[in-house]
C-alpha cells in the first residue's frame, strides 16, 4: 500500500574519498519518498546514510536554517540541505547533489571552511565598541542606520553564496561576498571603533565584484551580498570626505594639548637626565645664553636684510623705468592706402643700457581721407602679447596664438583678448608720418 | 682589507653612515614605478653636466647668442649631439617629473607622514619647469621670443602690480637684459634651488621610508618579522639602483638616438618678421597654451591666472586634501577618477594643441567625381579665399569656426541662399559672425555651386593639396589668355 504512494527518485551524489584522491566521482541511488512535501535533502542524505551506504560523509547539525553547516550544491544551485524540500524539484527530475564549489573538499559532500574562514577573518568580522559603556549601547531598529544595515546581519556563513560567485574563481585575494558583507553591517555600524582599519581590507578586494547577482540569489537567508558589496563601493566615494571632517574634529580636539612645554625645555637631554652628554655647559647661566642667542639673530637678520636689499634692488635695477618713445618715421601718408589698413614694417634702433639693438615691429595704419582719420595700431595683441596681422579679406586683425580676432575699429570680435587693439601715438611731418614707438 | 683602506672607510665614515645609506632595504613589492625618482635625479646629473659644457661656447647676449648656438650646431665637434642630449634630456626630465608626481599620487605615498616630501616635490616640478622656461629662450630664436612674450604677459593679468612682475622677470621689456637674466637662473639660481630641493627630497624619503604600496597591519608585521629571511631582499644598492639604471639606459638611449637622428625645430632669430609664423611654446607647455584659447574677454584670466594658480595651489594643498589613510589606486576611487581625468584633459588639450598648430586648409576635400567647369571655378574661389580656414569639410581641416561644408546638402540649402549668404552673412541670418565677401555675382554662384558639390554621404571623397588646386587655376588661366577667352 505504502508503494503506491509517493516517489521513486534518482539520486546522484559526488563521491570522494581522500584515501583514493583523483576526480571523485556520482554514486547513483533509487529511494522511495512517501511525501515530498515533508521530506528535506537533508532527510534524502540522511536515509541514504541509514538505508543504502553508511560511508557517505556529509555535515550537519541544527536542521533549522541556522547553523549554515549542510550547504551543497543541489541540481547545479547552492542551498542549505535541510531548507530544500525534494518537492522544490519536479517530481520526474532527478536529484544531483555535491559539495560546494570553490571550497577544497574534505570527503563527499563534506568541504574545507577553512579558507573561506580566513577570508572571513580578514575583513574584521569581530565588533569593536568605539566607547566603554556601562549601558548597553542600542541603536534603534527604526534608524536609518539599522534599516540600512537590513538583513545583511542574519548571515550564517554557510558559504553558499561564496560557491555561487564566479569571481572567486577568477581572483585569489578576492574576500567573496559573505565576508564583505559582514565587513558591511560592521562598516555602518556607528559603535564600531575598527571603521578605517576595516575599509581599507576590503576596499582592495570589492571592486572584484561582477555585480553577477548570483550570491543574492542563492542565499537561503535572502540577503543581498550585491548591496552589500556596491555599499561599501559607495561609501569608498565618500571616505575622503569623511576623512577629512574625522581630522579637522581631530584638530580641533587636540588644539589646546599642544604648545605648552616647548620653550620651557632648554635642552632635551637635560631634561631627560642625560646631562654632560648633550653639548651645553649647565652652569653658563642663562642670562648669557639668551643674550648671545639674540646677537646671533639679530647679526644675521642685518646682514640677511643688508644682502637682501642690495639684490633686491639690482634686480629691480632698471626695469620698471618708463621708457620714452622713439619716433619713428613710416613714409609719406599719401601712399598709405586710402581707406584701407597699411601694414609697414618700422626699423628702428631701441636703447635698453648699453643695448642698442635693431628692431623691425610692424604697425597697421589705417586711413580714411574723407573723415581725415589715421590710425596707428599697434601689433601687439591685447591677449598675451603675440603679433597681430592685418587680413584684407575678412577685414578683421588676427592673432594666430590664441585666435583672436579684431574689427577695423581696434575693438575685439572674438578669442581670448580683454581690451580693443591699442593705439599708438602718431604726428605727421611735412607729408611724412612718424610713429612714438616705446 | 689592508689598513689603509680600513683607516680610509673610518675616516669617510663608512660604517656609520654610508654603507646603512647604501645598503638600505626598501619594501620588497614595490613595482618599477618607483624607479622614476632616481630616473629625474640621473636625467638632471645629465642635463647639468651638458649645460656646463653648453656654457663653454654660449654667449648671452642679443647679437651673439644665435650666433653661438650656430657656431655649437655647426662647428663644434659633436656640438649638435651635446646640445641635443640637452635639448631632448630635458624633455625627458619633464615627462619623466611628471610621471613621478603621477605614480606617487597613485599610489598614495604622498600621504603622512610624506607631505613635507610631496610638496618639496611639487616645488622640484614647479623649478624642472622653469629651467625648461629660461632654457628656450636661451637660443634667441622666435620660438624663444615668442614663448618668452606670451608666457611674461600673463601675469599682466592681475591688478595693479601684474605689469610690473612681467618688467621684473624681463628686466624691462624682451632685451638684452632679459637675456641674461634668464641666463643666470637658468645656470645659477635654478640648478642651485633644484640641488637643494633634492638634497630635501631624498633626506625626507630616508627619514619616512619609500612608502609600501601594500601596508600591513601590526599583527601581520609581527609574523612578517618572523620569516624575515623567506623575504627576497631589495635594497637601495644593488637592487634599486640596477633597477634605475636599466631604466635610465633606456631613456638615455632614446635621448642618445633623438640626438643624432632627430632635428632639434629651427627658427629664425628674434626680430624675423613673419606673418604666418604660428607662436607655439615648448611641447609640455602646449596644453596650458590651448586652454588659453578657450576663454573670451573678461573670462580671459581664468584660462591664464585662474586655472593655472588652481592647479598649483590643489598640487601644494594635495595632502591637506585628501585626507584618508588609504593608499593605491583601487581604494581611492575617487582620487583615481580625478588623476585619470587630470591625465586624460592634459593629453587631450597636447593634441588638439598641435592639431590646431596645422596649416589650415592646406588639404581641400573633393567629391571622388571630377568637377563641373563652374565647379572648377567655385574650388579656385574656395582655396584663394581661403574658406577651408574656418569651415571644415567632413571633419577635414579648418578651425571650425563655421558649420561643416558637408553639412549644407542634408540641410537642404539652395545655390541662391549660398550665394546670398556669402554674399552678406548678416542680413541671412543676423547671428552670423562670417565676415561679408561682396564678390561678383558669377563668383558667388560659382562658388555656391562648388559648395553643393561637396555631399559625402555616398562617397568618402579625396584629399587634393591647396597648391596643387592654385597650380590648376594658373594653368587654366595661361591658357585662356592664349586662347584669348
Ligand atoms: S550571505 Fe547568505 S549565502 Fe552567504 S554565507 Fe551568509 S547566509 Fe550563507
Ligand atoms: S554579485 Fe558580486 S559577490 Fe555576488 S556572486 Fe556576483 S560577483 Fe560574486
Ligand atoms: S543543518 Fe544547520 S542549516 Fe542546515
Ligand atoms: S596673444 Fe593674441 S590671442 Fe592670445
Amino acid at each position: 500500500m505504502a508503494q503506491e504512494q509517493g516517489n521513486t527518485r534518482k539520486v546522484a551524489i559526488y563521491r570522494y574519498d581522500p584515501t583514493v584522491g583523483g576526480d571523485g566521482h556520482y554514486d547513483h541511488y533509487d529511494l522511495h519518498i512517501e511525501d515530498e512535501t515533508n521530506t528535506t535533502i537533508l532527510d534524502v542524505l540522511l536515509r541514504i546514510q541509514r538505508e543504502q551506504d553508511s560511508t557517505l560523509a556529509f555535515r550537519y547539525a541544527c536542521r533549522v536554517n541556522m547553523c549554515g553547516s549542510c550547504a551543497v550544491v543541489i541540481n547545479g544551485r547552492e542551498g542549505l540541505a535541510c531548507k530544500t524540500n525534494v518537492s522544490d524539484f519536479a517530481e520526474s527530475k532527478d536529484l544531483t547533489i555535491r559539495p560546494l564549489n570553490h571550497f577544497p573538499v574534505v570527503k563527499d559532500l563534506v568541504v574545507d571552511m577553512g579558507p573561506f574562514f580566513e577570508k572571513y577573518e580578514e575583513c574584521l568580522p569581530f565588533f569593536e565598541p568605539r566607547d566603554m559603556s556601562e549601558e548597553p549601547a542600542i541603536i534603534r531598529p527604526d534608524s536609518i542606520e539599522r534599516r540600512a544595515i537590513g538583513f545583511s546581519t542574519e548571515c550564517i556563513a554557510c558559504g553558499c553564496c561564496v560557491s555561487s560567485c564566479t569571481m572567486v574563481n577568477y581572483h585569489d585575494g578576492y574576500a567573496g561576498p559573505a565576508p564583505l558583507n559582514r565587513a558591511f553591517t560592521l562598516l555602518l555600524d556607528s559603535r564600531d571603533a575598527l571603521y578605517e582599519e576595516r575599509l581599507d581590507r576590503v576596499l582592495q578586494s570589492c571592486y572584484n565584484c561582477r555585480t553577477e547577482f548570483n550570491c543574492t540569489e542563492v542565499c537561503p537567508k535572502e540577503i543581498s551580498c550585491t548591496r552589500s558589496i556596491k555599499f561599501i563601493q559607495r561609501l569608498a566615494i565618500k571616505e575622503p570626505f569623511r576623512a577629512k571632517a574625522k581630522s579637522k574634529a581631530e584638530a580641533a580636539a587636540s588644539a589646546p594639548a599642544h604648545g605648552e612645554n616647548v620653550a620651557a625645555e632648554p635642552c632635551a637631554a637635560h631634561a631627560s637626565g642625560e646631562a654632560g652628554q648633550c653639548g651645553c655647559d649647565e652652569n653658563l647661566d642663562t642670562g648669557r645664553r639668551n643674550f648671545l642667542a639674540k646677537v646671533t639673530v639679530g647679526l644675521g637678520a642685518v646682514s640677511a636684510l643688508t644682502v637682501g636689499g642690495v639684490l633686491a634692488s639690482t634686480f629691480v635695477g632698471q626695469s620698471l623705468d618708463k621708457k620714452e618713445p622713439v619716433w619713428v618715421p613710416a613714409g609719406k601718408l599719401g601712399d598709405l592706402k586710402e581707406g584701407d589698413v597699411t601694414t609697414v614694417n618700422l626699423r628702428y634702433v631701441e636703447n635698453v643700457g648699453f643695448y642698442n639693438q635693431e628692431r623691425v615691429k610692424p604697425v597697421m595704419i589705417y586711413r580714411n581721407q574723407e573723415e581725415d582719420k589715421v590710425v596707428v595700431y599697434d601689433s601687439r595683441c591685447t591677449h598675451l602679447g603675440c603679433s597681430v596681422h592685418w587680413d584684407a579679406r575678412q577685414k578683421l586683425f588676427l592673432c594666430a596664438c590664441h585666435g583672436g580676432a579684431f574689427e577695423l575699429d581696434g575693438s575685439v570680435k572674438a578669442g581670448p583678448p580683454p581690451r580693443p587693439l591699442a593705439t599708438l601715438e602718431h604726428r605727421v611731418e611735412n607729408g611724412n608720418i612718424l610713429i612714438a614707438m616705446v | 682589507m689592508t689598513d689603509f683602506q680600513k683607516v680610509l672607510l673610518q675616516r669617510i665614515g663608512w660604517d656609520v653612515h654610508l654603507k646603512p645609506f647604501l645598503y638600505k632595504k626598501l619594501p620588497t613589492n614595490l613595482g618599477w614605478s618607483v624607479t622614476l625618482g632616481s630616473l629625474c635625479v640621473m636625467l638632471f646629473v645629465l642635463l647639468a653636466v651638458t649645460g656646463m659644457f653648453l656654457a663653454m661656447y654660449y654667449s648671452p647676449s642679443p647679437d651673439k647668442a644665435y650666433q653661438s648656438i650656430e657656431y655649437i650646431m655647426n662647428d663644434v665637434p659633436m656640438g649638435d649631439i651635446l646640445r641635443g642630449i640637452h635639448h631632448w634630456g630635458a624633455g625627458a626630465m619633464v615627462l619623466a617629473v611628471c610621471l613621478h608626481l603621477y605614480a606617487v599620487f597613485f599610489n598614495g605615498s604622498f600621504k603622512a607622514p610624506r607631505e613635507l616630501t610631496w610638496i618639496v616635490g611639487v616645488f622640484l616640478l614647479f623649478a624642472t619647469l622653469g629651467l625648461g622656461f629660461t632654457g628656450y629662450l636661451l637660443p634667441w630664436d622666435q620660438k624663444a621670443y615668442w614663448a618668452t612674450v606670451v608666457a611674461t604677459a600673463i601675469p599682466g593679468d592681475i591688478p595693479v602690480v601684474g605689469e610690473g612682475i612681467t618688467s621684473l622677470i624681463l628686466g624691462g621689456q624682451v632685451s638684452g637684459f632679459t637675456i641674461t637674466r634668464f641666463y643666470a637662473i637658468h645656470m645659477l639660481v635654478l640648478p642651485t634651488v633644484m640641488i637643494v630641493l633634492i638634497a630635501a627630497h631624498i633626506y625626507l624619503v630616508r627619514l619616512h621610508g619609500v612608502s609600501d604600496h601594500k601596508p600591513k597591519a601590526k599583527g601581520e608585521l609581527d609574523a612578517a618579522a618572523n620569516h624575515a629571511t623567506t623575504t627576497k631582499l631589495y635594497r637601495f644598492y644593488p637592487e634599486h639602483c640596477g633597477r634605475s639604471t636599466l631604466v635610465f639606459i633606456a631613456v638615455f638611449g632614446a635621448i642618445i638616438y633623438l640626438s643624432i637622428f632627430a632635428d632639434i625645430p629651427k627658427e629664425g632669430i628674434v626680430g624675423t618678421v613673419d606673418e604666418s609664423y604660428l607662436p607655439r611654446p615648448e611641447w609640455y607647455f602646449m596644453w596650458i597654451f590651448q586652454l588659453l584659447t578657450f576663454f573670451s574677454g573678461s573670462t580671459e584670466v581664468i584660462g591664464s591666472l585662474g586655472i593655472p594658480t588652481l592647479c598649483a595651489v590643489v598640487l601644494l594643498g594635495l595632502p591637506f586634501i585628501e585626507k584618508s589613510k588609504h593608499v593605491g589606486m583601487a581604494k581611492r576611487p575617487l582620487a583615481t577618477a580625478v588623476g585619470v581625468s587630470s591625465a586624460v584633459v592634459i593629453v587631450y588639450l597636447t593634441i588638439t594643441a598641435f592639431a590646431a598648430a596645422r596649416d589650415y586648409g592646406g588639404e581641400i576635400l573633393l567629391p571622388e567625381r571630377n568637377l563641373t567647369e563652374t565647379e572648377n571655378a567655385g574650388l579656385q574661389i574656395y582655396v584663394k579665399q581661403d574658406c577651408a580656414y574656418c569651415h571644415q569639410t567632413s571633419g577635414e581641416g579648418g578651425r571650425r569656426v563655421g558649420p561643416d561644408m558637408a553639412r549644407l546638402n542634408p540641410k537642404g540649402r539652395t545655390k541662391e541662399y549660398l550665394a546670398a549668404y556669402v554674399k552678406d552673412p548678416q542680413a541671412q541670418s543676423s547671428f552670423s559672425i562670417m565676415p561679408k565677401y561682396p564678390m561678383k555675382q558669377d563668383e558667388l554662384d560659382a562658388l555656391a555651386e562648388f559648395m553643393l558639390a561637396l555631399d559625402f554621404r555616398d562617397n568618402a571623397g579625396r584629399l587634393i593639396e591647396k597648391r596643387e588646386v592654385l597650380e590648376q587655376g594658373k594653368a587654366k588661366e595661361s591658357v585662356s589668355l592664349v586662347t584669348g577667352h
